[in-house]
């Protein structure tokens, strides 16, 4: 340890070191000479003398600097030095070189960090000592909760319950995300205000249950501008004045899951929850910390006791409570409390985006590789004067792997920056703070920089380092005439092939997906999306609710409305729940998604109904029978029952642990055509229609949807103060329900362009290289009478030859791409394989072509007497 | 050559000049490698040059420590001297050599047939 820090002290006195110790040889040959002559040596002999017994200075000054200094070190540096200088005469080959490894890190860092955070990142940051926090799946109602916390094991046991509140500022209403809490989470948590002060400890139970105060999150807070003095004001939510007690530090987040964290936290209470008694609804998450030394299989054991005495008492309530609940560590990040399937497909997920974009990086490599390998041919004549000079092999190479270090270097810089830019950036756009929630930016992972830092020096720069130093100095230094006697295929031509490969599965990836969007906006919906509109309204708890009936006559008496009803959109997401026939036992069930609608919601939407009839105002009003009537969709229809004519059939609608909904018998009074919409592809989800109100209403109008908006937002607004509205016309809302398809569109479409334009210009690179290498050829054929024609297609052939290798590399490999985003391409997407395949092919093929052809042309006009007079 | 010169055994100069330092006190480079030469008999052949590099590692290791000062003829030299660190890895160098070098006594004492 010691002579290694003596060793990096004496790099930075090397030069006093030096004349140290020229004076202390000096004197020591003075001191023999002196002897020398005193044993009555002459002069000349004494010198001499001295000078033998000593042994070589140089020899010594060297050993001793070699001992001094580090010399592999200083090796280095000098390599980097002069890789700096060299590379900083190259601007364009840097500025290149530096945006292609940006780009491609850039985007690496970004999907690694997010997916870092998202999958592995443990429940609470900003939480103290999380190893003893842990949490309860499923979650359990209020009275469950309260029941549970009575056992001792559970003192320090909190709920919450993510939610949205209405937010009044002034005369606008919006929407905050918001975590319903209970009193002891806070202290539970160990989360400490930075500003103000949280609420509730576990002392009072109960005694805040109607508390007016409210902690905002670290976000939220800069959105209301910034300043302390908040703590203390009244913020409006639900209708209610609620006072700012603290602000909390900047990184937490609460279990809605990392990266995002809610606005509000308000304590648990009617205010804020109108079910709070029913036992049935599972609406509670928890977390819990470990008392006094107490262990998970303690806590384990005493859930189970107290799961098993909450089944006895409330059997219809709780039914299999003791089998499902259990307790799951909070350490442990999202992947590992996924379930099986769930976690392996989030996994392989992941993975499968990782892949893109580290095939991108790859690209952006093998791109820069090139370049590279251009100026090692170009530097052919140095490397072998190095080498004639006694340079050894390793010297060389590490000599080319600083300029690469350098290049990778600045690359990983930009990328960092372009991510820190970003998340800088994201958290303050009107997107994401009109959407209520707080985004954390996923922080940047140092270690995954140096790592990539690493990589793309080894992937830019070994190959063409090997490459330079295969030349041997005996060649390098004859004059070139090497023009006839070209390699054809070489490590560069195999990079572009690489490269167009690459950007082939990216762009087939592309390409597939566009056609999804394009059907997915040429479909017919299957209903009206240009004549109506949709109101989403948010009441603030303190209203009684809002009267749909008063409000549907209010809006038909608008001269441009036709009709009005509750609902959303009338399309099958995801398909949660399940029906079963009646009376069959070993039945399965089928998926369905149930459409909470309000009376004539079918003829408002503009959907046929095919057999049976629509839902009239008694339907809605009447659903506490003990059958409720539904509407199918045909799919459920045809795949389910197997024909259309299944009026008056029934159906059973199991019991929600969820929301605690009871089980319902059902009766079809109706069955629809279905919307064509899909928003994930695959089987068609299956749609139900049950007559429910909700908030959301549904309007049909004459003319055009955009110019109702505003007299409809008026109107609304009158009627329901202190509701958050939003009116969005029908297709505005089917495009954000496809949003998720279109970014995956353009996300892809991007990469695969970039990775285009990267190994465009690695052919444009090798093709204007090999003409200008074969100047002396070219002017032979032309001297000898090769036509224009002959000389285009011998400088193309390559261009093509490269540009059809990798295609046919990427279209192998495509089709183990589409499978795996197989479940993303709606419709039949065997047909549209081929035909994706085949634009790709074409589009590389004549953008192949087109970069090719400029050093073509060039070569092509050669001026043979020119090329045959030169080196 | 009348006498065959030893040629020194790998890291035993280190040794010497820590034992030479240690029982003359601080010396300058030229008299250290006179008073190897002198104690050896001038038997063995070194570059008086190669002190230099192992002075600079005793150095290093903290074994010994330097000074500039003025020889008793006035000209400017580097003064070298034991450290206490040195004195103690001296001790503990020269037990393990006086082991070795006995074992390797012995085995020089077997003579042929001895069971």
């Amino acid at each position: 340890m010691r002579p290694l820090l003596a060793r990096v002290l004496a790099l930075f006195r090397r030069r006093q070191a030096d004349a140290d110790l020229s004076d202390e040889i000096g004197a020591h040959l003075d001191f023999a000479t002196a002897d020398n002559l005193a044993r009555g040596m002459s002069a000349e002999e004494a010198r001499r003398e001295a000078a033998l017994k000593f042994g070589g200075a140089l020899q010594t000054q060297e050993a001793y600097r070699y001992r001094q200094g580090w010399p592999m070190i200083e090796h280095v540096i000098q390599d980097l030095r002069y890789a700096i200088r060299v590379l900083a005469k190259r601007p364009i080959l840097l500025t290149t070189t530096t945006i292609s490894i940006g780009l491609g890190v850039g985007i690496n860092v970004a999907v690694y960090s997010v997916l870092r955070s998202l999958l592995f990142q443990t429940g609470m940051t900003g939480a103290v000592a999380s190893g003893d926090l842990f949490r309860l799946t499923p979650g359990l109602s209020y009275p469950n909760y309260v029941d549970v916390r009575t056992n001792d094991a559970f003192v320090d046991l909190a709920a919450m319950q993510a939610s949205t509140l209405t937010y009044r500022s002034g005369d606008t209403t919006t929407t905050v995300g918001a975590r319903v809490v209970s009193e002891n989470f806070f202290e539970v948590l160990g989360l400490h205000a930075l500003y103000g002060r949280t609420f509730g400890s576990k002392d009072d139970v109960g005694t805040i249950k109607d508390a007016n105060v409210v902690v905002i999150s670290h976000g939220f807070w800069q959105r209301l501008g910034a300043d302390q003095a908040v703590v203390g004001r009244t913020l409006f939510l639900n209708g209610w004045p609620y006072t700012v007690a603290g602000v909390l530090p900047k990184d937490v987040y609460s279990m809605i899951g990392p990266l995002v964290s809610p606005s509000v936290y308000v304590p648990l209470g009617p205010r804020v929850n109108r079910a709070l008694e029913a036992r049935g609804a599972a609406q509670f998450d928890l977390v819990g910390r470990l008392r006094n030394g107490m262990t998970m299989q303690q806590v384990s054991a005493a859930l189970a006791v107290a799961a098993q005495d909450l089944e006895r008492r409330f059997p219809d309530d709780n039914p299999g409570l003791r089998r499902t609940l259990s307790i799951v560590p909070l350490t442990r990040g999202v992947i590992q409390r996924l379930e099986a399937p769930a976690g392996r497909i989030a996994l392989t997920l992941a993975g499968a985006l990782y892949a893109v974009v580290g095939l991108v990086l790859l690209v952006a490599c093998a791109n820069v590789a090139g370049l590279l390998l251009a100026r090692a041919a170009e530097r052919a004549r140095e490397t072998s004067i190095r080498l004639a000079l006694g340079a050894t092999r390793g010297r060389l190479l590490q000599q080319f792997l600083a300029e690469s270090l350098v290049i990778a270097t600045l690359g990983c810089l930009a990328g960092a920056a372009f991510w820190l830019g970003v998340t800088t950036i994201l958290p303050r756009t009107a997107l994401i703070a009109n959407a209520g929630i707080d985004l954390i930016p996923a922080p940047l992972s140092l270690v995954q920089c140096g790592l990539l830092t690493i990589v793309v020096t080894i992937a830019c720069g070994l190959g063409p380092a090997l490459t330079a130093n295969r030349s041997t100095p005996g060649v390098g230094l004859q004059p070139s005439r090497n023009g006839i006697t070209l390699k054809r295929w070489g490590l560069k031509q195999s990079l572009v092939v690489g490269q167009v490969g690459v950007s082939f599965i990216l762009l087939v990836g592309a390409c597939a997906l566009l056609f999804t969007m394009v059907r997915q906006q040429l479909a017919d919906p299957g209903f009206d999306i240009t004549h109506t509109i949709s109101i989403e309204m948010r009441l603030p708890t303190s209203s009684a609710g809002s009267d749909f009936f008063a409000l549907r006559d209010a809006l038909e008496t608008l001269p441009a409305v036709e009709a009005v009803s509750s609902g959303d959109l009338p399309v099958g997401l995801i398909g949660f729940d399940r029906v079963h026939k009646v009376g069959a036992t070993d039945d399965q069930g089928f998926p369905v998604e149930v459409n909470r609608v309000g009376p004539r919601y079918l003829e408002t939407v503009g959907i046929h109904v095919l057999r049976g009839r629509d839902f009239g105002d008694e339907d809605v009003r009447r659903a506490s029978t003990p059958t409720t009537p539904v509407v199918i969709g045909e799919t459920l229809a045809r795949r389910y029952f197997g024909s259309l004519d299944v009026i008056d059939q029934q159906l059973l609608l199991p019991r929600d642990p969820e929301n605690g909904r009871a089980a319902r018998r059902l009766q079809i009074v109706g069955v629809s055509q279905d919307s064509a919409v899909q928003v994930f592809g695959g089987d068609r989800i299956a749609v139900l229609y049950f007559p429910a109100l909700s908030p959301s209403l549904v309007v049909r109008v004459a003319g055009s949807a955009a110019g109702a908006i505003r007299a409809l937002e008026r109107t609304v607004g009158t009627l329901e103060p202190g509701a958050a509205i939003t009116v969005a016309p029908m297709a505005a809302r089917l495009a954000a329900v496809l949003l998720p398809v279109r970014v995956a569109t353009i996300f892809l479409s991007a990469l695969g362009a970039l990775g285009l334009v990267l190994a465009m210009t690695g052919l444009y690179g090798i093709v204007s290289y090999a003409a200008n290498r074969r100047r002396f050829e070219i002017g032979v054929r032309i001297a000898l009478g090769a036509s224009w024609s002959a000389i285009m297609r011998l400088m193309l052939r390559d261009a093509v030859t490269i540009v059809g290798a990798g295609s046919i590399a990427g279209g192998v490999l495509s089709f183990a791409l589409i499978r795996a985003i197989w479940p993303l391409l709606a419709g039949n997407q065997s047909a549209m394989t081929p035909l994706a395949l085949l634009a790709v092919f074409v589009l590389i093929l004549t953008v192949g072509v087109a970069a090719a052809l400029r050093p073509a042309l060039g070569a092509a006009a050669v001026d043979p007497m020119l090329a045959l007079r030169q080196d | 050559m009348e006498r065959r010169k030893a040629d020194v055994l790998h890291g035993t100069l280190d040794l010497m000049i820590l034992k030479t330092l240690e029982a003359m006190g601080p010396l300058h480079g030229y008299s250290i490698a006179r008073r190897i030469e002198q104690i050896s008999n001038d038997q063995l052949s070194i570059n008086q040059g190669t002190i230099y590099p192992a002075l600079l590692k005793l150095q290093h290791h903290g074994w010994i420590a330097t000074k500039w000062g003025e020889s008793s003829t006035g000209r400017r030299v580097k003064f070298y001297s034991i450290t206490r660190r040195g004195e103690q890895h001296l001790q503990t160098e020269e037990g393990d050599w006086q082991r070795a070098a006995g074992i390797v006594a012995k085995f020089f004492k077997l003579s042929k047939g001895l069971p």
